[in-house]
């Protein structure tokens, strides 16, 4: 037990380990991936960065070096015209100048003013002002004393503008000769910062670019830092504390760029820095982007990548628990299973068997697997096995392959197999029909047992449908009507019945089969039957229901020939009816007798004798009805009274018996009247016995009739009945009496004529009589009030309206 | 002879032929007929010899009392050895000049059996029988047969004696 649950154990855990180091390995690399993706990314934003830094700064530079240009070639322009006009004696007068500035200082956005300084360093002209006063000295500006020495041009920090004109600018200046090259004055022209910083502006955004124009005496030209309080101005600060701001070192900033005009671009305490210098201009340009605004949207892209990776990996997770669980779940199938599961190959070599196996067969589990399988199969399963082997080989699927397997004890297993081959591998369940195959073998034995039965029984059996087709036939119905049973299956029992008996029994079995079922079965009837060269004969037909197959009713039809047993029934008929005549002959003397002895007809008797006489009378007359009634209690439970039974008017009937009785009961003076003579309540019955019903009910009633009393016959139809009264003025029953009225030998006592009694046996008669009839009798009696026996038969309604009417009779009084 | 058809003068029934085997019976009904009764009575212990009597009694030459020494009703038992009620029956309605006889049926059985009483016969007495009425039901079977259109039955009316 334990061996197996381990090797099941660890065969599951293996394939959990090779799963899960596949699924580990699987998150690993998607990991590792991931990782890259994520640091590709960072270098391309980073490259990105960088180049947008670059563009950024050309684009900034290409502009400034235009701004610079400008001005220059203005300054040279004016130089040119001055030093002209003073070559050729030509000055222009003040105002005019004037205008000359203001023309040209509009013709260039960047110009913030210009200027014409003397050689002593006094503002001449100003584009702004005119006249100029009080008079600008400017001998004492960089710019002044810088081109007083040399010719070029001069670019200078930026400084407070005198005179009010400007806040901060940015002074260029060249120099102005005198036709013999000595300096004559100074042309300046200023650039305001806040020009350029108008065009950074546009740089300082989300991204936190900032963008400084650094003077070579490492002061802020122009710079736009984000971060800064409104109004406050970086222009005309020391480079320090630019630096301060951008929280960057300060040599960052001071570094001086490589050959290349795209300037150089550092990755310097988080942030980019591009440095370059203008052409000509010894000004430098600094852009500075915050390396965190460069990985703002590569972070948020790594945050997003991270939850969907994040995601992944806990699907893949919940994927591998439910994996795992379902693998759990299948492996404890196939470790719990009763039943016997297996993995095979083609080779029919064991490769994996359930626990049952070992349950079942007895072997280990590990001596199974390698084994070949038909070690184990019983010699005659090896070839079909091997079949379904082959079968399942083409792909197709094995159901219900039946062999059997020894066990180690050497007991052999039914197995029903289902099986299905995959990847090379055949995987088969089984279904132990030991109990089955053994069940089914007693089944078939049994069934064999009960169809010999069921062919050699002297009755000939039918199955009949709803309408009467032969379902099934056994083979006694050959020697009964002489057709074969498969002759008789599939058609209708009609062919065997004789005539109008054909509707009789279709109405017979129709009748059966309307009766609600817990009629189970119909007390036999004697119909004629035809056998198959036309011969007549009766069959004692009895119908039962046995069974319901889908929902249809199936009859068994037990069939009798019964013409040997009928004139064996004529025979003792003649016999009784001999014996009941042997009797009665004796008895009807010794009756006359005495009735004419008491009739005085042999000379008057002694009171003494008469009584006598009388009683001996009497006891005779009672002898004869015992007889009578024994006769026919006898015969009714023996069942030889034979019943001939036909559609019978119950009127005449009740007429017939009504005159009979007051033929043979004329000396009592009762009245007998009959109700309801209207023909046409039909039954199906035999006249002579439901006379007798009559008869014996009328003559109780007569007996227990007081002199002059009256009796009615009363008939009706009831629904589906038909219903006969019998009504008499007798003391009624007593109540102690009703129970067993219809019991043998229960008996009243009839008032007045001497306590003249029957033979107690008139009403069990009856009622023996109406059971064959499928009718009742019921009493209503109220004592001193009389008695009123109701008979009820089953109406004949249908074709039997069709027969030929009975001939009217005359009804007697 | 008078052709038995047509307006029977009013008969009183006077002669009847007892057929019966048991001579106990015989003679407890010829006390009920004949004492009882008044009725002359006749009697044979079997069909045969009633065939034959009948036979003897119409061989005579007719004579005043041809009336009498005929019977007017046939008393008939139904089970008798040798020849029973019923093949009686049967000779008496072969012979057209006794076809016309009326005959009840006397008969021990429980019940009367099929075609009883029937053709050729007027009724039905059951053994054993009250001696005391006896007679007036025979009487009244006799009655009730001679009224119009009840008798004598189907048969077509048979002359019977010469002269005709």
């Amino acid at each position: 037990m334990v061996g197996r649950s381990v090797l099941g154990w660890r065969q599951g855990e293996n394939g959990h380990g090779a799963f899960g180091l596949m699924l580990m390995a699987a998150v690993g690399v998607l990991v590792l991936w991931f990782a890259f993706q994520a640091w590709t990314d960072y270098r391309h934003e980073l490259a990105f960065a960088e180049k947008d830094l670059h563009d950024r700064l050309t684009l900034v530079r290409s502009h400034h070096q235009h701004a610079f240009h400008l001005i220059d070639v203005t300054l040279q322009a004016l130089v040119a015209e001055v030093e002209q006009a003073r070559r050729f004696g030509t000055p222009r007068a003040p105002l005019e100048e004037h205008e000359n500035l203001r023309r040209l200082s509009g013709s260039a956005e960047v110009i913030g003013f210009l200027a014409l300084i003397d050689r002593r360093g006094r503002v001449r002209v100003s584009s702004t002002h005119y006249p100029l006063d009080p008079t600008v000295w400017v001998e004492d500006r960089p710019y002044f004393q810088a081109l007083a020495q040399e010719d070029r041009l001069f670019v200078g920090e930026p400084m407070q503008a005198r005179g009010g004109i400007d806040q901060w600018f940015l002074g260029m200046a060249r120099r102005i000769n005198d036709p013999d090259g000595s300096f004559a004055g100074v042309a300046l022209a200023s650039a305001s910062p806040l020009y350029f910083q108008g065009f950074y502006g546009s740089g300082t955004g989300v991204d936190e670019l900032s963008t400084l124009l650094i003077s070579p005496g490492g002061q802020v030209v122009a710079a736009a830092v984000p971060g800064l309080a409104p109004g406050q101005s970086l222009i005309g600060h020391p480079l320090a504390e630019a630096a301060r701001h951008l929280e960057l070192p300060l040599d960052s900033l001071r570094r001086q760029p490589g050959p290349e005009t795209g300037g150089l671009i550092e990755r310097r305490s988080g942030a980019l820095v591009a440095v370059s210098e203008l052409d000509n201009v010894p000004l430098r340009l600094v852009m500075v982007q915050p390396l965190r605004t460069v990985i703002r949207a590569w972070s948020e892209r790594l945050l997003l990548n991270l939850l969907l990776l994040a995601m992944a990996v806990t699907l893949l997770g919940a994927v591998w628990v439910a994996l795992r669980r379902v693998e759990a779940e299948r492996d404890r199938f196939f470790d719990v299973s009763p039943e016997m599961v297996c993995v095979t190959g083609f080779d029919h070599r064991l490769r994996r068997v359930n626990p049952a196996w070992e349950a079942v067969l007895g072997y280990p589990s590990a001596e199974l697997v390698g084994r070949d399988f038909n070690e184990l199969l019983h010699p005659r399963d090896i070839d079909p096995t091997a079949d379904a082997v082959a079968r399942l080989a083409q792909g197709e699927v094995v159901r219900d392959l039946r062999n059997r397997l020894i066990a180690r004890d050497g007991h052999q297993v039914w197995l029903s197999w289902s099986a299905v081959a995959h990847g090379g591998r055949v995987y088969a369940v089984s279904r132990d029909i030991s109990a089955q195959v053994q069940a089914s073998r007693a089944l078939e034995a049994s069934e064999a047992r009960l169809r010999g039965i069921f062919d050699n029984v002297i009755d000939a059996i039918l199955m009949l449908d709803e309408e009467g087709k032969v379902l099934a036939a056994n083979r006694t119905v050959e020697q009964i009507f002489g057709y074969t049973a498969k002759q008789l299956t599939g058609q209708n029992i009609a062919l065997i019945s004789a005539d109008w008996e054909a509707t009789h029994l279709e109405s017979f079995v129709g009748h059966f089969l309307a009766a609600e079922t817990e009629i189970l079965t119909a007390p036999p009837v004697v119909v004629a039957a035809r056998r198959r060269d036309g011969s007549r004969f009766p069959l004692e037909l009895g119908l039962s229901e046995v069974c319901e197959e889908e929902g249809e009713r199936v009859l068994i039809a037990v069939c009798r020939d019964i013409t040997e047993r009928q004139r064996l029934e004529q025979m003792k008929d003649e016999v009784v009816a001999t014996i009941s005549h042997e009797l009665r002959t004796p008895i009807t003397a010794i009756h006359g007798a005495l009735g004419l002895l008491a009739g005085g007809r042999a000379g008057e008797l002694s009171d003494k004798a008469a009584g006598l006489v009388r009683l001996a009378h009497d006891n005779c007359h009672r002898l004869v009805e015992l007889v009578n009634d024994i006769l026919d209690i006898h015969r009714l439970e023996a069942g030889g009274m034979p019943f001939t039974l036909a559609p019978v008017d119950l009127a005449q009937v009740a007429a017939q018996a009504v005159a009979e009785m007051a033929t043979y009961d004329s000396q009592s003076q009762v009245e007998l009247v009959l109700d309801g003579d209207e023909p046409g309540l039909m039954v199906r019955g035999d006249q002579r016995r439901l006379g007798q019903v009559l008869s014996n009910l009328l003559s109780n009633a007569i007996k227990f009739s007081p002199p002059g009393g009256r009796v009615e016959v009363r008939l009706r139809p009831a629904g589906d009945w038909v219903e006969v009264a019998v009504i008499d003025q007798g003391p009624g029953i007593p109540a102690e009496l009703r129970p067993r009225l219809f019991e043998r030998f229960t008996q009243g006592s009839p008032p007045g004529t001497g306590g003249r009694r029957g033979s107690g046996l008139g009403l069990s008669i009856v009622k023996a009589l109406l059971d064959r009839h499928r009718g009742h009798v019921q009493v209503d009696s109220e004592p001193g009030q009389g008695a009123t026996f109701r008979v009820y038969l089953p109406r004949l309604d249908g074709p039997e309206d069709t027969l030929p009417r009975p001939p009217e009779e005359e009804t007697a009084p | 002879m008078t052709p038995l058809s047509g307006n029977w003068p009013a008969v009183d029934l006077e002669h009847v032929l007892l057929i019966e085997d048991d001579p106990d019976i015989r003679q407890v009904v010829g006390l009920a007929l004949g004492d009882v009764g008044g009725l002359r009575v006749s009697a044979c212990d079997g069909g045969q010899s009633a065939l034959d009597t009948l036979d003897g009694w119409l061989a005579e030459p007719p004579a005043d009392d041809w009336m009498h020494r005929l019977p007017q009703l046939i008393l008939l038992d139904l089970m008798m050895p040798g020849m029973d009620g019923r093949q009686t029956l049967a000779h008496l309605g072969a012979r057209s000049t006794l076809a016309g006889l009326p005959v009840v049926m006397m008969t021990a059985r429980a019940h009367a059996p099929a075609g009883v009483p029937g053709e050729g016969t007027i009724g039905l007495i059951a053994k054993p029988f009250d001696p005391m009425t006896l007679a007036d039901r025979v009487r009244d079977l006799w009655e009730a047969a001679r009224r119009p259109g009840q008798w004598p039955w189907h048969r077509p009316p048979v002359a019977t004696g010469g002269g005709v």
